[in-house]
């Protein structure tokens, strides 16, 4: 996903949340969902069955090193 | 003689401790110093004079008494206008909470008063949390010290402006994608961004749950130090706060300070945090890496993964538990809210659910991947703070217009990614620019390993000899 529709994006953002963008501000929400899709292509490629949110805590905990 | 006011904090603690100097000076100093600074640097609220003088009396009636005296007896402090306590209003730099008292007080503000510290003032802020200059179009805009026509920084733009003023001796602010340390770095004091989890959100506001940390900034790391060993640790009302156990962070100042970093490796960065830095941050982070090597530490070039992607998950994350958290107020009263922060928060209403969750979903595994490649070749890393040299206000007034985007990502693009990664950082001064304005650097570590970067930022501040350099009020 290289480009999304500013206009689809505000209508959409009006239809879910009753929130109506103007014409800059879908522009920019647009470039950013567009920006948020590529990282993500990149680096979620593969299902991350064995990854979830939650796990981040426990992750800095297992990564402390000790002594510190 | 020293001035009361140019005393650190650990000084005048032990000096409140001795009866040399007693609690009410002190408060009664800070109280001058801030009726001073105030007209130029904007970094107050509100300021407690008759609950403030009340409380300085009563820590010196009861150092008279005799018994358990806290680390922070008597001490003057100020905090940003978020850290609720009941009963009391703090506005978070906004409009919508003027005059919404707290219903609960903020687990850091009940440590900070079991450690004897004065809450004297609520400091300046900016909007809600959301935004990196220090702009502020409700409260008007906090001034840096240093010179009031450049930014402080922000989101914690009073707490920076505050203690670089001499106003209060250490202050607490919070950081999301860099709102402790752009202030710190911009304001010329430390500032102590620390692992996510360490150190309780309790009746804190939030910005966004996933990223926000809360931490001191102070006038000298030990002085920093302290604070953080204060207000660390588990909390039963933050499930969020982690177990793990609190390093001895003052003492870990203190032999920095005294016994030097040899040994330990300090990672310079070949990418990102080396790419496109304005010429006078570039010359004064290259110094400040040799100061470390003139100090024993050996000196490894690191090269950095995976940080161009993870400037923008940081963005999915903010966003949309911004937009979140205010979708009421954001439906209801948007008008409420400067041009600004409403252009940003909205942004948050066009990310997907699968977006938003990936991004979460990723974090553990790109963490883990980032520590284990960069913390295997050193200790920590060495970084700037902020890739330019503090700009004017008029400059980075940029609203909500068309550069507004570019603008703010520029100055938070050395930052936020420690936020996504969760890792502890502390800014430390390491020089001036050509404009007489500081320059701050940050130390990055694994996690929870605070006490090691204290102690290298100690260390480093021991030999920079900066920390009694204050601007010319």
């Amino acid at each position: 996903m290289t480009r999304l529709d500013p206009g689809h994006i505000a209508a959409l953002v009006h239809e879910l949340h009753g929130y109506s963008l103007d014409a800059a501000g879908a522009v920019r929400a647009a470039a950013m969902v567009a920006g948020i899709s590529a990282a993500l292509e990149t680096l979620a490629a593969e299902p991350q069955f064995h990854e979830e949110p939650a796990n981040f805590a426990a992750t800095l905990v297992a990564l402390a090193p000790e002594g510190d | 003689m020293v001035a009361l006011i140019d005393l650190d904090l650990v000084a005048l603690a032990e000096a409140i401790r001795a009866r040399t100097v007693s609690s009410r000076e002190a408060t009664e100093a800070a109280f001058a110093r801030a009726r001073a600074v105030q007209p130029v640097v904007n970094a107050f609220i509100a300021i407690d004079e008759v609950g403030a003088l009340a409380a300085a009396d009563a820590a010196d009636a009861a150092l008279a008494r005799g018994g358990t005296i806290g680390p922070l007896h008597g001490v003057p402090l100020g905090h940003k206008d978020m850290f609720f306590r009941k009963g009391r209003i703090s506005g978070c730099g906004g409009a919508i909470l003027k005059s919404v008292p707290a219903d609960r007080t903020a687990t850091v503000l009940d440590r900070l008063d079991a450690a004897g510290a004065l809450d004297i003032a609520r400091l300046n802020m900016a909007e809600f949390a959301f935004g990196p200059t220090g702009h502020n179009v409700h409260y008007g805009d906090c001034r840096n010290p240093w010179d009031p026509a450049r930014i402080t920084g922000g989101s914690s733009s009073g707490s920076g402006a505050a203690v670089a003023s001499r106003a209060v001796w250490g202050a607490l602010g919070s950081d999301t994608g860099g709102s402790i340390r752009l202030p710190a770095a911009m304001c010329g004091v430390v500032g102590i961004k620390p692992t996510h989890g360490r150190v309780s959100r309790n009746g804190v506001m939030g910005l966004s749950f996933s990223l926000d940390t809360v931490g001191p900034l102070a006038r000298t790391v030990r002085d920093a130090a302290r604070l953080l060993a204060v207000i660390a640790g588990p909390d039963p009302r933050d499930a969020t706060a982690a177990i793990h156990p609190i390093g001895r962070y003052e003492a870990a100042a203190c032999a920095g300070a005294a016994e030097g970093i040899a040994k330990l490796r300090i990672g310079i960065p070949t990418n990102y945090y080396a790419d496109d830095l304005d010429s006078e941050i570039r010359i004064c982070w290259q110094a400040g890496a040799q100061q470390m090597g003139s100090l024993g530490a050996e000196l490894v070039e690191v090269p950095i993964p995976l940080h161009e992607h993870i400037s923008l998950l940081v963005n999915a994350v903010t966003v949309t538990e911004g937009a979140t958290l205010h979708a009421h107020w954001m439906q209801t009263r948007p008008q409420d809210y400067s041009p600004q922060v409403r252009a940003r928060i909205e942004m948050g209403f066009a990310v997907s659910a699968r977006h938003y969750l990936s991004a979460l979903t990723l974090r553990p595994r790109l963490t883990r991947e980032f520590v284990d490649r960069v913390f295997e070749a050193c200790d920590a890393l060495w970084l700037p703070a902020l890739p330019q040299p503090v700009p004017e206000r008029a400059a980075t007034d940029f609203g909500d217009g068309p550069r507004m985007v570019s603008g703010l990502a520029g100055l938070t693009r050395l930052t936020r990614p420690i936020n996504y990664l969760g890792l502890p950082s502390v800014v430390v001064p390491a020089g001036f620019d050509c404009n007489a304005m500081p320059i701050g650097m940050q130390l990055v570590g694994p996690p929870f390993a605070e006490a090691r970067l204290l102690r290298i930022a100690a260390a480093f501040e021991a030999d920079a000899g900066l920390k009694s350099r204050c601007p010319l009020l």
